[in-house]
């Protein structure tokens, strides 16, 4: 990535009020030095954080969000929300990965009260990495258009998101290991592809769609897809009245 | 529903667990043996809707003339002298083996897990369906019949087909209605509605509009 060297990444921050929030305290206390990159907006628990305020946070131009919770099993609430954030994290990076962002801009740490050294610690290390990866968008070779069509494309299937999670992955391990291991396995993959990829792809089609009519050979040089993937989706979203397909323009439209 | 007819012409007397159960000669087996108390399990049927026989768990044992097959009970006609059996080591069978294959797709229903207990299905004995509808119909065949508006309708066929709310009619019809949504006995449904309203949402310059209709939501 040749990222500018004075590139200064913009970080926003979701800090646990009993965890993190009082870990970051301590660092500021004890005068732990870390890059002045990050912006901290405090949340009762790591579990409030939803995947729309990530998507939110990137769409204004941040260029990674940190999530600091507490470790697992101290949470202090009954709910233990600390787990939620965690899936949430998982999900948050497929759907960045899926429209082409990287992953490691959401980033998730347990960071407890009694942690300043390493609340320094990770935000310096989360810093160094988004150095390396450059602005969000210009980082990945998208440009600024771009970027906005894809974050919106996923935040209008946030609600439609919530329910499959709720659904069909609300899963709780033990360990971050497993949570690891169950996002990565192909049994994920194959719910994610079926449920989500397809829903996404028909959204940053209809985002395309909103400011003019399009053929199918320009919807997939904008969106980096095949021709026939995306006539796929066309054909599917027209048999459900999502796009229609203008005849004397021979250009696909929003219904 | 027709219990209540007592034209004597049309009775007609039938044997279910072997009580004698009288029915009129348009009642269905499922109907023939509700109004005698007999408790037969059901997913794709209500009493207000046409029998769609989509679940299968109404499946009995109908001897009539000497020979015994597997019917479904919501839709099979009483006819006179007909034995039915509502339990059985084959039925009892049968209803573990549908109830695992819907509960592939929608583990978490309550309706399934209840018949998941009755007849010891297992819910992972099949391998997870991505899709979470059961294909009961319920929705469709309500916004159909009883609304008669087709705002939700089935697309596509074979293992493709699923339910899918039409854009123009929904944006009219579902805001002020949604009394399919209590029918539906997973969540599917409603995924099916949030996804169709927030993919013809329009960004507006004031934020989201949703296309689905003119009010805007209270956190709008």
């Amino acid at each position: 990535m040749a990222a500018a060297q004075d590139f200064k990444p913009r970080i926003l921050g979701f800090l646990c009020n009993w965890c993190s929030y009082a870990g970051a305290d301590l660092c500021g206390v004890s005068r732990y030095q870390y890059p002045p990159s990050l912006k901290i907006i405090r949340v009762m628990c790591s579990g409030r954080v939803d995947l729309e305020f990530v998507l939110r946070a990137l769409a204004r131009g941040n260029d990674g969000v940190f999530i600091g919770g507490c470790w697992l099993g101290e949470c202090h609430y009954d709910t233990e929300g600390n787990y939620d954030a965690l899936s949430m994290m998982h999900l948050g990076k497929k759907l960045l990965e899926h429209v082409g962002l990287n992953p490691e801009r959401l980033r998730l740490e347990s960071v407890s009260a009694s942690q300043g050294g390493r609340f320094a610690e990770v935000v310096t290390d989360f810093t160094g990495k988004l150095r390396e990866l450059g602005p969000v968008g210009t980082g990945e070779g998208m440009d600024q258009k771009t970027l906005a069509l894809k974050l919106q494309a996923i935040t209008k299937v946030i609600p439609y998101v919530r329910l499959v999670e709720r659904e069909k992955l609300r899963v709780r391990f033990p360990s971050k290991a497993e949570y690891e291991e169950f996002f990565a396995s192909d049994q994920l993959k194959s719910l994610f592809k079926e449920l989500i990829a397809d829903k996404l792809a028909v959204s940053q089609i209809m985002v395309l769609l909103q400011d003019r009519a399009l053929s199918t050979g320009e919807i997939a040089h904008s969106l980096g897809m095949s021709p026939s993937e995306v006539s796929k989706h066309l054909n599917s979203s027209a048999r459900q009245r999502l796009v229609r397909f203008d005849e004397t323009e021979k250009r696909y439209a929003l219904a | 529903m027709d219990t209540e007819r007592t034209s004597n012409m049309s009775e007609i007397s039938l044997q279910i667990d072997g009580r004698q159960v009288a029915a009129t000669k348009d009642m269905t087996v499922l109907e023939a043996a509700r109004s005698a108390g007999i408790a037969i399990p059901t997913v794709c049927h209500n009493d207000k809707l046409k029998p769609f026989g989509g679940c299968r768990l109404c499946i009995v044992e109908a001897e009539s003339g000497g020979r015994t097959t597997l019917v479904s009970a919501c839709t099979y006609t009483v006819q006179k002298d007909l034995v039915v059996r509502t339990r059985s080591k084959q039925i009892d069978g049968t209803r573990k083996m549908m109830t695992e294959m819907l509960l592939a797709h929608a583990p978490e229903s309550e309706v399934l897990q209840e018949l998941a207990r009755e007849y010891q299905a297992d819910k992972d004995s099949f391998e997870r369906q991505a899709s979470f509808c059961i294909l009961c119909g319920l929705c469709v065949r309500y916004c159909a019949e009883i609304k008669q508006k087709k705002a939700v309708a089935f697309v596509n066929r074979g293992h493709n087909r699923e339910i899918s709310f039409v854009p123009d009619i929904a944006a009219k019809e579902c805001w002020d209605c949604k009394e399919c949504f209590q029918l539906c006995p997973t969540s599917a449904l409603q995924a099916a509605y949030v996804l169709m309203r927030s993919l013809t949402s329009i960004k507006t310059e004031s934020g989201e509009q949703s296309g689905m209709h003119s009010v805007p939501e209270q956190d709008a």
